[in-house]
Parts: C-alpha cells; structure tokens; sequence
C-alpha cells in the first residue's frame, strides 16, 4: 500500500529527524494525526538509510543533532547528499522544515540560506507545525510558484531599482537599505513578481499569499497590499495598481538573476 | 590634595606666627645696650632739671634714634594699669641692663603692634613725673619678613615634596579605581602593577579579583544560557502536549503559560547573546521594521499604531533593533493598553517614540527600570510577567548603536519611550553600492 507508485494519490511521506525521544513521538503523533505518513529517526546516520530504503516528500530536521548537526545535513541534503554507499541521492530537491531552540533569527537566516524551505522555533503548537508542513508541501507540489523549490531558492529578483532575495526573503530599496516585510508581504511581493504585468485576482492573491499560514491571519488582501505598498514607497501606487472589478497588476519588469 | 594644602598652609601660618613671636623682640644687643644707656642718662638729666624746663629738654634730647618726651605725674601715681605683656620680659631686661635708674617697676614697655619695629614705652622718675620715650625702628623688621620668607620657601618645598609624594601614590591608586570602576561593565583591562609596594600589590590583587569574576560571570552566564535554551525542548513538548488536550480551556490556559514562559527564556538568552553579538550594522529601512512590527501586534488584536514617514533609512543591526522596538511595543501595550510610534528625524538624529496611556512610572523608578531583571514593585509586575530584562536590553543595544534611550512621563498621562539614534554619513555608501546593480535594473 505504501509502495504504490502513483504518490500523488496518497498522502505525503515526512521524515522526522529528532533526537529527543519525547519530542520525535510528538512530531510523529501530531503529523500522522493530520494524515501524513510519517516515519522518525534520530539522527544523521539513520535520515540517510531511511532515504535510501524509500523516498520522503518532507524532511522535518532538528538542528540540534548529535554527530552531523541538522544545518550540515541539510547543506549535504541539498548539494546532492552524501548518500549511503555512494548511491545518487534524489533528495536534493527534497524539501526541509528545520526545527531548532534556537529562536535566534540569524539562525532562520542561516538555515534557510543553506536550502532549508522553512524554519520553526521551539516550542511550537500543532497548528503552527501543520500549516507550515502544508505550505511546504504545496509549494514543492509547484502549485504556487514557478519551477521547483530547489530553483526557487536560488533566486533574486529585480523590480524598479528593488531586489527581493528569495532565501534570505530580504528585500532592499534603490538605496540600498534593507526593508523589512513580514512573511505574508514576502509571499504577496513573491506572488506579483512571478506574474509580473498580469492581472492577478484577489481570491488567487490571497491563496498565493496563504503559504505561510501560521503567521497569516484573517485580513483581506487589500489590507496587505496597502501595507506592501506604504514599505514599496511614494512610487508604490503605480507599481502594484489596483484593477477595478479584478484585483491588481504588477506593472514594472522583473528580472530574475 | 585639599588636606594636604591645608596642611602646608597650617605650617605657613603657624610658622610665620611663631617667627613674629620670636624675632620681634630679636634686637641687636648693642644698640640694644646704648639706647639703654641713652635712657638712663636723659633720665638722670632730666630728673636733676627743674620741673618748668623739662618739656624742652626732652624735646632737646630727642634724637633720631630716640625721641623723648615729659609727662607730669599722673594722678594716680603708682603699678601700671596694664601689667607689661611677658613677651616684652626679655626686652625689659635687657634694656634697662645695669643702669640703677630702670630699675624696679619704673620702666613700663607698651607692646608693639604687627609690623612696627619701635619700641616704646614710658619711665617713671622718683619725683612721680614719667618720661615717654620711643625707640624706632630698632627692632630691625627685615629680621621678621626675612622669617616669614624663609617659612614660605620651606612650606613651598614642602608642599612640592608632598605633591610629588601624592603624586606618585595617587596615580597608581586613580588608574586603580578607574579599573575597579569598570569592573563588570565589560571591559577587562588589567592594571598595571607599578607604583609603591603596596600599590603594587593591590593592583595584583585586584587584576586576580578582575580574573577570578570574569570566570565566574562567564560560568554562571553559560549555566544560565544553557538552562534557558535547554528548557525550550520540555516546553514544546508540553506545547505540543496540550494541542492533544480535548479541554480547549485547559489547552489555551496552557499555551498561555508556555508562551509566558518562552518570552522569559527568549529574554535571557536575548540578553545573554547581546555581549557578542555577531551582527553586522548595514543600513536598514528603520520605518519598515516600525511599520512591520505595529502590524504584526495589531494584527494579534494589539492596539498599536505607527505614525510616522515610510522610510527612514539609518545604519543599525536590524535584528538588534527589531528586539528594541519590540519590547518597547509590548512594554507600552502591556502596562499601558496602547502603543503609539512616532519617528522624526533631523540632520543628526533619528528619533523614535513609543508612547502609552498607562499610568506612567514615578520618577524614582524611571532610572531604575534599565537595570537587568529590575521589575517595578506593585501591581504592574505580577500581571504582566516578565523578567524584568525588556528595557535593560533596550537600554544597551541603543548604547550600542551610539543612541540615546530615555524614558519620561508624558504630561498628559502615559509613558514615553525615546530612541535616539544618529544618522551616520555612512549611510550615503549604501546607496551607491546596492544603488549600482538596482539601476542597472531600471536602465535593462
């Protein structure tokens, strides 16, 4: 049942890696509550047989591991891995959610740099962890962005003297100062620079926007546009304009470097 | 230094009081003798006179030297009314020496007054009749300034001695208590062992004492940051935990108290990583970081607002300055309800104020609340939790950035947060460095 080939069927495989006993039972309980089929291992050594024996759709990795740390398997994971007896690994495109009690935000910075797709602190609750596990999903399942997460990663946009990093989800002004947008406003400038000069709907805006659930509340894409727009500046309102009747358009060039 | 100077001057002083005592009288034996011998011969002449030419006599006998005069017989002849200072003892003696006629209580010496160096005085004859007489300057005053001069040329060397000798102590000793003053602040500098023994010694004493707390913060600090950071795996568990719980109540009640407790141990170790912290100042949008924030709290049903200009670029650690404003925003909401940003700048500075409708802070406390794990007595604490790290974080990471945080009460009611941070003309670099590759952009 596990081993049929047509995954996209059934639910997605997540990979635990936890060293914590308590915690690992946890994370497995709360994932498989949600229908995930969930295996957990507790360190380094064991992620890599567990990959080798089948495949995961997501890997969620603590950092704080004994032996290989959870930062350094993730940067293996993502250059191709160091797979068990020189096996290819087919995970580089495997998505991570790292795990750490490390809140520190250089921390987040750093693990998403080195690939990882999503960060969480200790402690967290169910819904915070399930939300992002599905936004992870989705955005692997390439239903939101263009090409692979692994692609995405990897990439800086430039719109109207403005650089948005993907990774470091960073974005910086003409001048060169660093503008602070939270993650819903990221995933909004993220959704209007991939469909740039395109009438884009607010019900698609908001879906687009909705891939970090947890932090996302109930406000309406308006509301989020005007606050994207107050950090975009005095030429804002001519960058993102509003369509009547349809929703808005992103008018200025993107360039993907 | 004071004590000493006074000292000096004592010395002077006393010393010069000492030489007026002694030198006044210090006559020269001889002119001593012959005004003495001068008196008893006008005494005996005028004496053998008949009253009626006695006047011009004396006036006739004056000489420079000494100068006499004729008194006639007081009323009530007899002792002096003011019995002859015992100062002038030695003086009388010597000037009425051998001769028989200044013998007995007949020669009456007034004391001299400071500064004058006459001797005057009044001899009375056996007829009852008395003989003023003044003898100046022949108690040679040069003696007393040179007294008084030589006491300043010894207080002056003394003084000198003394400042070297102060000197030598008290440099050892200041650089001393600037170190000791420094101690805990951050700064190890040891001191350096020169200077007198003691000095010596105390300066080892206290670089072992710098050493032995520098261990012993670092021990305690990591004990500290690694409690805190350990008990962040039992609190997701127990987080966890409660997402399983059916009681939905219980279940929030719960969350409740883990978040508490994660603010408390996000504190700590914010606080603890705040001594090395590797960020780099680069320049930051400080107006987005506000707006972002005030968005976030609002958007957790917070009532929290920025008003201020939408960009504000300044050259910080953004990481560092989001964790200040932060706790400013959750100090205002939770002791005053509300937080209102406002930001203005001018060509130096860059000002950010956070403002509640609280019930403010007395002015004792306002100095106060920066001090690590300091929390406000009375109700303001218990209710709202906390550490008491909040504002001692604020207070040092704008002290890193070379700004200025004060807090006051607002007159109308509610507390008022300041941050001050200059405006660096860094901040122009920026803009051509990243300012390139953006144009670039626009110019494609």
């Amino acid at each position: 049942m596990t081993q049929l080939p047509s995954d996209a069927d059934l639910p997605a495989r997540i990979l635990v890696v936890e060293d914590d006993p308590g915690m690992r039972t946890l994370l497995v309980r709360v994932l498989q509550g949600d229908g995930y089929r969930v295996r957990g291992v507790q360190d380094g050594r064991e992620m890599w047989s567990a990959l080798e024996a089948s495949p995961a759709d997501l890997i969620v990795l603590d950092v704080m591991l004994p032996g290989t740390n959870g930062l350094d398997l993730c940067r293996m994971l993502r250059r191709g891995g160091v797979g068990a007896n020189g096996v290819p690994t087919p995970d580089t495109q495997t998505p991570v959610i790292m795990v750490s009690a490390r809140g520190e935000e250089l921390d987040r910075v750093l693990g998403l740099e080195l690939g990882a797709d999503d960060y969480v602190a200790k402690p967290f609750g169910h819904k915070e962890l399930l939300a992002r596990v599905r936004a992870v999903l989705r955005r692997g399942a390439g239903g939101t962005t263009t090409g692979s997460p692994g692609a995405l990663r990897r990439e800086t946009l430039k719109f109207a003297g403005w650089t948005l990093d993907l990774r470091r989800r960073e974005l910086t002004d003409p001048s060169g100062s660093v503008v602070e947008i939270s993650g819903a406003e990221h995933d909004l400038l993220a959704s209007f620079l991939d469909n740039p000069q395109r009438v884009i709907g607010r019900d698609r805006l908001l879906e687009l926007s909705r891939t970090r659930l947890g932090e996302v509340s109930d406000r309406s894409v308006d509301v989020l546009v005007s606050r994207l727009r107050r950090k975009l500046g005095e030429e804002s309102d001519t960058l993102i304009r509003t369509v009547r009747g349809l929703g808005y358009i992103f008018t200025a060039p993107v360039e993907r470097l | 230094m004071f004590v000493l100077l006074a000292a000096v001057a004592l010395v002077f002083v006393g010393s010069s009081v000492f030489y007026e005592e002694a030198e006044t009288y210090t006559v020269d034996d001889t002119q001593l003798e012959q005004i003495g011998e001068r008196l008893a011969v006008d005494a005996r002449v005028v004496a053998a006179t008949p009253v009626s030419q006695r006047s011009i006599l004396t006036v006739m006998l004056s000489t420079a030297d000494l100068s006499i005069d004729w008194r006639a017989p007081e009323a009530t002849a007899g002792r002096p009314a003011r019995p002859e200072p015992s100062s002038l003892r030695d003086l009388h003696l010597r000037l009425a020496g051998t001769h028989e006629i200044l013998q007995g209580d007949v020669l009456d010496l007034s004391p001299t007054s400071i500064g004058t160096a006459d001797i005057r005085g009044i001899l009375r004859l056996p007829d009852g009749s008395r003989i003023g007489f003044v003898a100046p300057d022949i108690l040679q005053p040069h003696h007393m300034t040179r007294g008084i001069a030589s006491a300043a040329v010894l207080a002056g060397a003394v003084l000198l001695a003394a400042g070297m000798l102060v000197r030598t102590l008290s440099m050892p000793l200041r650089a001393l208590a600037d170190v000791a003053d420094g101690v805990g602040s951050g700064h190890w500098i040891p001191v350096e062992e020169k200077g007198p023994r003691e000095v010596r010694y105390l300066a080892r004493a206290i670089n072992a004492m710098q050493d032995r707390i520098r261990r012993l913060i670092a021990d305690r600090t990591e004990a500290l940051a690694a409690v805190s950071h350990d008990l962040r795996t039992p609190l997701a568990r127990l987080r966890l935990r409660a997402g399983f719980l059916e009681d939905s109540e219980l279940q929030a009640a719960i969350e409740g108290d883990v978040a508490e407790m994660e603010a408390m141990v996000g504190g700590v170790l914010a606080y603890l990583s705040g001594e090395n912290d590797p960020e780099p100042p680069r320049p930051v949008d400080l107006a987005s970081i506000l707006a972002t924030l005030a968005d976030d709290a609002a958007d957790q049903g917070r009532d929290v607002r920025y008003d201020g200009p939408g960009h504000a670029s300044v050259r910080v650690r953004p990481l560092a300055m989001k964790r200040v404003f932060g706790n400013l925003i959750d100090n205002a909401v939770n002791y005053g309800g509300a937080a209102r940003i406002g930001l203005a700048m001018d060509a130096d500075w860059l000002r950010v104020r956070v403002e509640d409708d609280g019930p403010g802070l007395p002015e004792a406390e306002l100095s106060r609340v920066t001090t690590p794990f300091y929390r406000v007595e009375g109700s303001r604490s218990r209710a709202t939790g906390g550490l008491g790290l909040g504002l001692a974080i604020v207070s040092r990471e704008v002290a890193r950035e070379g700004g200025q945080f004060t807090l006051q009460n607002r007159p109308e009611g509610g507390l008022r947060a300041e941050v001050a941070l200059p405006r660096l003309p860094a901040q122009g670099g920026g803009h051509q460095g990243v300012g390139k590759a953006g144009r670039s952009a626009i110019d494609k």
